[in-house]
């Protein structure tokens, strides 16, 4: 059965992957800029969720606080740290970016402590069996959100106006905003939705291992940017896709990889490899 | 002899789509070549091929009887041939002159490890300062290329082309951006330099320019080969006028 | 005494390690997210080494020596990507260093070496070497942005594709560009571990490839000068402010966010623009 153990780790790995890095990947396919404080928010959304939860013993109405809240931030972020610097060369806002994330991150060193938080009654952990295969709700929630809120965020993009403006911008501003699509709202709400994805990614890491620390956004922070490279940047199927075979290949990885390489690099020796045979990502846009 | 310059089937698809299809074309040795056509005829695209950024899917290219085709971009410059682009790319962290410095310097800069070594620029200084006033461009020459008009960068642009010192310099619209009086004046220097023995390859929009100057010229239409030949003979041809005609009518639409 | 001494080491071992970045990215325009681990490849060669009998300064050499011929092959990265995606890779060559090294027991592991023999040229005599690299270094800057080399990094970090219009080699500059930036690199990283005389994976990690970064991009992307003051003074604030030391990444993170958003040039930008405006 430990066949069909690591395959589960993997997808659930895979989805907390795929959702912080759908987020991104919509940053980049709209401004062209590795926002790699992205994972700054998603330990925000952390956070909010631990302690929400704890406060009102509510864990829907944790996650509910964290996405509004974390989304807001998000577009906090994009007014006051990348409009601005949005026609500079792309080095500014990448470097911009990362340093507002280790701020970020000793900021939440600072105010909640270096050890983190944990639940004070973990939410969500009943067993739970669907087609023979033994989870935590906590588990399948994490596995169906990152599903259900790509499908959302694909439908969004296909049978709504706002999601056809969103399109439209991705693929050409100028001649978007000539038939009247408004750029900047587009900008705030691209980053409210991809900011929200990342808040929900944290609350399900919160659950999953009860506990939230300041560095909980590091390994993602750059995994995240493999990631959205293998997908193509830009493309949300295949970040998702990307993200979920990852998550897989770790999980095994962390067995029969472990003498020679560290679970956390794995990725690396794809993005090298695939970047150097095909330089624009293995699925291309469009 | 074999001609300076030998374009056999030089052909380019974009996506299925022709740019450029199966071009064929010689230049000889101290011509002055007009490339003519209207918009989309696969005018730069032609030129792009023959300098390297795009290479052609057919054919083969030849440069004083040696293959060039299968030859990098700054492999290509360096046997000979340099270009001047329709849309600029002047170096923007540096003024107008060390822009042309650098071009001048060709020689310095082909074996790169040695060019640590290398620090006088004088020669190159006044190289540069001499085509800079031969263009009428040396007020600008200590001024970044942010703050110039297109005309002075079209100008810089040929500059730098010309002072790579090529057998063949291909210069792809020099003059528009230009009012009547510069272009004319540039397409003076332009034929002058001709005289003194440089082969030319023009791409022009301005036909008035181009009838005064070339000695001989190549319509391009829908990346084919329309006409070629004298100037006047050319344009005395139906299909040329048609061609021109054609775009006429279909700009006043 | 002994304390002004060590913190004249560290500053000479940052002014190394700042300039070799700013060959790469500054010079040459290659963004390197991962300059910490050619370091590494200087430190530990060296330190594996001198721990195995051999005299110091060969040991040094061929920590740079290997630093470079990693950074020649790094290099060929940025023939086929660029920006954006040499970032990316160039970390993740930073990554898979530490990766690599923390699970090879040969190599110390997580653990990392410990017990690196002193170099033995005495506290003072270790300064004048540390000091003198470091100038050494900061002559050779100086002479390169002089040079047509410097010339031609120059135009290939503002346009690599009309600098080959140009007629231009610049797959070799880049590769040049590499392969002496990581040298000196492992030079620094070299010297890193026979001060400290301990080294393990996390001191040649992301957060170090960031302060080092940090140190070329705060003083000024290409400027010599601005990246030796950056580099210096980064380096031992930490030191001097004891208070510093518990926040010394909030600080690292906050300045380079503000130069980025409010000077993308750097010190070297602020400083030229005071300069212009006080002679007018």
């Amino acid at each position: 059965m430990l066949f069909l153990d690591l395959l589960i780790q993997g997808l659930l790995q895979g989805s907390i992957y795929g959702l912080i890095a759908v987020g991104l990947t919509l940053v980049y396919g709209l401004l062209r800029i590795l926002h790699v404080a992205h994972a700054g928010l998603f330990t925000l959304g952390g956070y909010i969720c631990v302690i929400v939860t704890n406060q009102t013993s509510s864990f829907l109405l944790a996650v509910l606080t964290s996405m509004i809240l974390v989304g807001l931030a998000g577009m906090i972020i994009y007014r006051i740290c990348y409009q601005p610097i949005l026609d500079q060369p792309p080095f500014v806002p990448l470097i911009a970016s990362i340093g507002l994330f280790i701020a970020m991150e000793e900021l939440f060193r600072i105010f909640f402590g270096a050890y983190g938080l944990s639940f004070t009654e973990l939410p969500l952990q009943e067993p739970l069996a669907l087609m023979q295969i033994n989870l935590k709700q906590a588990e399948w929630i994490t596995i169906a959100s990152s599903v259900g809120f790509v499908a959302m965020l694909a439908f969004l993009a296909n049978r709504t106006k706002l999601g056809l403006a969103w399109k439209a911008t991705v693929t050409d501003p100028e001649i978007a905003s000539s038939f009247g699509v408004n750029i900047i709202q587009v900008r705030y709400l691209n980053f409210f939705i991809g900011s929200s994805l990342a808040a929900v990614s944290g609350c399900m890491m919160a659950v999953l291992n009860n506990l939230v620390e300041p560095t909980m956004g590091s390994v993602p922070s750059y995994k995240m940017l493999a990631i959205i490279v293998l997908g193509g940047l830009g493309n949300v199927r295949g970040t998702l896709i990307a993200a979920v075979l990852l998550g897989i290949i770790e999980s095994y990885g962390t067995i029969y990889l472990d003498d020679l390489l560290d679970r956390d690099s794995i990725a690396f020796v794809f993005l090298i490899i695939a970047l150097m045979i095909r330089p624009q990502g293995l699925f291309q846009r469009h | 002899m074999s001609p300076l310059l030998f374009v056999d089937s030089a052909t380019i698809k974009f996506g299925g789509l022709s740019a450029i299809q199966d071009i064929t074309f010689h230049l000889d040795s101290k011509e002055l070549l007009g490339v003519i056509g209207p918009n989309g005829a696969g005018k730069t695209t032609l030129m792009r091929t023959i300098t390297g950024i795009y290479q052609s899917q057919k054919g083969s290219i030849e440069l004083e009887g040696i293959q060039i085709s299968n030859l990098p971009i700054h492999k290509r410059v360096k046997s000979g041939l340099s270009m001047s682009q329709q849309l600029v790319r002047p170096f923007k962290s540096m003024n107008f002159l060390d822009n042309v410095i650098f071009a001048a310097g060709h020689r310095k800069t082909q074996k790169p490890l040695k060019t640590i070594f290398l620090k006088s620029r004088i020669e190159e200084k006044q190289k540069a300062m001499n085509l800079l006033e031969q263009l009428g461009i040396s007020d600008m020459a200590l001024e970044k290329p942010e703050k110039a008009p297109l005309g002075y960068l079209k100008r810089l642009e040929l500059a730098r082309a010309m002072a790579l010192e090529p057998k063949i310099l291909i210069l792809d619209e020099p003059l528009a951006g230009l009012n009547q009086g510069e272009a004319e004046k540039l397409a003076d220097t332009l034929k002058t330099l001709n005289k003194q023995g440089q082969t030319m390859i023009l791409i022009e929009h301005n036909l008035r320019e181009v009838m005064r100057i070339c000695s001989r010229l190549i319509v391009l239409n829908n990346g084919k080969i329309l006409a070629e030949g004298e100037p006047n003979s050319v344009f005395k041809q139906t299909r040329v006028q048609e061609a021109y005609l054609g775009e006429k009518i279909n700009a006043g639409t | 005494m002994a304390y002004e001494i060590s913190l004249l080491i560290v500053m000479g071992i940052s002014i190394t390690a700042g300039l070799s970045l700013n060959l790469i990215t500054g010079f040459c325009g290659q963004i390197s997210l991962g300059h910490a681990a050619f370091m590494g490849i200087g430190a530990y060669t060296s330190a594996l080494m001198t721990k195995n009998g051999f005299p110091f300064f060969p040991s040094l050499a061929a920590g740079m020596l290997l630093a470079g011929i990693a950074g020649f092959f790094v290099g060929l990265s940025s023939l086929r990507v660029r920006h954006d995606f040499l970032a990316i890779t160039t970390m993740g060559v930073g990554f898979l260093f530490i990766g690599l090294v923390r699970q090879q027991d040969a190599l110390g592991g997580e653990m990392g070496i410990s017990g690196i023999p002193d170099p033995g040229l005495g506290k003072i005599g270790f300064l004048l070497l540390v000091l003198g690299c470091a100038a050494l270094v900061i002559l050779f800057c100086q002479f390169m942005k002089r040079s047509w080399l410097g010339f031609s990094f120059d135009v290939v970090a503002d346009d690599e594709d009309t600098a080959l219009l140009m007629g231009l080699n610049v797959t070799q500059f880049k590769l040049i560009a590499f392969a002496i930036g990581t040298c000196l690199a492992g030079l620094a990283g070299g010297l890193y571990a026979h001060n400290v005389r301990f080294i393990d994976p996390e001191s040649f990690g992301f957060i170090e490839s960031i302060t080092v970064l940090s140190m070329v991009v705060i003083g000024g992307i290409g400027s010599v000068w601005g990246v030796v003051i950056a580099s210096a003074v980064l380096s031992v604030l930490p030191l001097w402010f004891q208070f510093i030391e518990d926040y010394k990444l909030l600080v690292y993170g906050l300045l380079l966010f503000s130069v980025m958003r409010f000077s993308p040039g750097g010190l070297s930008a602020i400083f030229s623009k005071i300069f212009t405006r006080s002679l007018k």
